[in-house]
């Protein structure tokens, strides 16, 4: 299901407290939670529809799959089921941790 | 932490270079003009290898296997190690916008491991692949 690239934009930082960054080549996306190495995703600046593809490549960077990623855009994953995702189940796993 | 992967530094074929990358063998070209051309719904997808000069002063030291999708015209470029990609109208372009993102993750991890000593290990291995010359 294609996304706007604005309204993952808006609810990552309103929904799930994400921090934004636009002075760079991409906008950038930060979450910090304790104890875990940083979450990003990187959203163009110009391209306002993500595709398929795109949104699974978000998901990915997220570390979920793109289904649990379009239901948090949607309305039916919360803030908390996230947290919990990606502090106990993160797909794909993290690579690199200490 | 217990949800980590460890890297397999070292594994990746050092087979490739820049050029190889950007300018795709004739079988490649084929492969993709004739893709795009009839892109639409369909996603194809295939690799190449990543290596060489990125922007500016930076490069790419250990190459980086990358996907390559085509998606309604557009080409996206993605990799398995750092979870990066790039997209564009061509693959050149797509290749850019992922050098860019690439490097944008190593300036990122830089400022965030000050704080946060959890992305020690993204920034080491970043290093090993991503290099600023002189």
């Amino acid at each position: 299901m294609p996304l706007d690239a604005r309204t993952i934009e808006r609810q990552l930082v309103s929904k799930f407290d994400f921090d934004l960054d636009v002075s760079g080549s991409h906008r950038v996306l930060t979450l910090r939670l304790p104890g875990m190495p940083l979450v990003r995703t990187f959203i163009s600046h110009d391209r306002r529809e993500y595709g398929n593809g795109l949104v699974s490549k978000v998901a990915k960077q997220l570390h979920v799959r793109k289904r649990f990623f379009e239901q948090m855009i949607g309305c039916t994953r919360s803030r908390e089921d996230y947290y919990s995702k990606i502090q106990t189940d993160p797909d794909p796993p993290f690579r690199f941790c200490s | 932490m217990d949800n980590c992967v460890r890297p397999v530094v070292g594994s990746v074929q050092s087979m490739s270079v820049a050029a190889l990358a950007r300018k795709p063998s004739a079988n490649e070209q084929g492969w993709l003009r004739s893709d795009a051309a009839r892109a639409s719904a369909q996603s194809q997808r295939r690799n190449l290898t990543f290596s060489g000069p990125l922007v500016g002063s930076w490069y790419l030291e250990i190459p980086l296997d990358l996907a390559v999708e085509i998606e309604d015209r557009l080409y996206v470029v993605s990799d398995d190690i750092f979870l990066m990609y790039g997209a564009g109208d061509t693959l050149e372009k797509a290749l850019d916008d992922y050098a860019l993102s690439l490097i944008e993750l190593v300036r990122l991890t830089e400022d965030s491991v000050r704080t946060n000593p959890h992305d020690a290990p993204l920034l080491a291995a970043l290093r090993r692949y991503v290099r600023q010359t002189a």
